[in-house]
């Protein structure tokens, strides 16, 4: 039942690494540029707030892209749909191959841009639009490439590349979402700007997970299977479907109306439940089936919902402590 | 709570079509059967059109 391995799990980390600091440079880069046009300084302050994101998900990535490079495995790679592709010795050993100089590049443009960040904090000012967004293209190409098909114009290179870049627009921006949320929790000056993004992310999340279905429409005659699986994951699709559908625009909506009117504590507690259910059921299902793409489990469709809402409790309790913590004092504003 | 039930957008109604038709087409897939699965992806697709065009 539990099918996880080592080089697997690593596997899975550079993936997770790639979409989180892939993410936050995207939207660092998107908040730095908006502060030069603006002039607003919120958006400065929110592109810093992203460094920290930034790091947790650089660490991740560089520390499983060397183990991975140097241990190296060809495990089954999953699309969201269940659909399985078994990339070739050959195909992960380009990957790694043409993937050495970029994360060479990544690492070093990595530390300048923290370096600059804690020690030279107006030159930082200065070029963070340049820096994340260098940082976002190369993330981006080390994800189309962490797999590398004989053929480039093949339709298997193009799964590869969209299926692997896709988690940098919808997993990786559910979690920055989720992160700059509870970052500025008591800096309410901020609210107004971060939560009138929100729309735009939520935008880049659905045409991300638009990119993935494409992705798989590519191989699907060649690699479907249908299994418990399979047929979890998609059931996982559906609720993430259903649940933005149903609640993440107006949740949006209502967030971006309190922040303009500055009068959170109006927010009805029922509501405010909502809001944590639905955020809880957004990141550990989008953490699931990135997670599901990596290993092959023998589970029964019902383990699966198990360990899914048991999953689910735990984020909706370490939202609640998170949110008790972050309430805590007086706002900074 | 009122706030939530409020103003339904077309491309809402699209993904919660998808959505429901994804969930609803996993007995026929285990049957073979694809179609209405094709038809929920299909919507998500005109779901996300429209979501760009603001509808």
């Amino acid at each position: 039942m539990l099918g996880i391995t080592y080089p697997e799990l690593t596997r899975f980390l550079i993936q997770f690494g790639i979409a989180v600091s892939g993410a936050a440079s995207l939207w660092g880069c998107v908040f730095a540029l908006k502060s030069r046009k603006s002039g607003e300084v919120i958006y400065e302050n929110l592109s810093s707030l992203l460094m920290w994101l930034f790091i947790a998900g650089f660490l991740i990535f560089t520390f499983n892209w060397w183990i991975g490079s140097l241990f190296l495995f060809v495990p089954d790679i999953f699309a969201h749909e269940g659909i399985v592709v078994r990339p070739s010795v050959d195909a992960v050993l380009r990957g790694f191959e043409l993937n050495m100089p970029l994360v060479t590049l990544i690492m070093l443009l990595g530390i300048l841009n923290i370096h600059w960040f804690f020690y030279y904090k107006e030159l930082w000012k200065k070029y963070a639009s340049v820096l994340w967004g260098a940082q976002f293209l190369l993330f981006s190409a080390v994800a189309a490439l962490s797999a590398a098909a004989p053929d480039f114009l093949s339709r298997l290179q193009m799964f590869f590349t969209l299926h692997n870049w896709h988690s940098i627009l919808t997993l990786g921006s559910v979690i920055t979402v989720d992160y700059l949320f509870l970052a500025t929790f008591r800096l309410h000056s901020h609210k107004k700007f971060l939560y009138a993004f929100f729309p735009i992310i939520s935008l880049f999340i659905w045409i991300g997970l638009g990119i993935d279905f494409l992705s798989n429409f590519l191989i699907f005659e060649d690699a479907f299977r249908l299994d418990d699986q399979f047929l979890f994951i998609q059931t996982i699709v559906a609720i993430i479907i259903i649940n933005g559908a149903i609640l993440s625009g107006r949740i949006n909506e209502l967030l971006i109306n309190f922040a303009e009117l500055a009068k959170r504590e109006l927010i009805d507690p029922l509501l405010k439940k909502v809001i944590a259910v639905s955020g809880s059921v957004s990141i550990v299902s989008w953490l699931t089936i990135t997670f599901m793409d990596f290993f092959e489990f023998s589970a029964k469709y019902w383990q699966f919902w198990g360990v899914y809402l048991l999953a689910v409790v735990t984020a909706y309790t370490i939202h609640g402590i998170l949110e008790s913590f972050f309430a805590n004092g007086e706002p900074a504003h | 709570m009122k706030e939530l039930m409020a103003k339904i957008k077309l491309s809402e109604i699209f993904f919660l079509a998808s959505g429901l038709g994804i969930l609803f087409s996993l007995p026929w897939l285990e049957g073979g059967g694809f179609s209405v699965w094709a038809v929920a992806k299909a919507a998500y697709f005109a779901g996300v059109i429209l979501l760009i065009f603001k509808k």
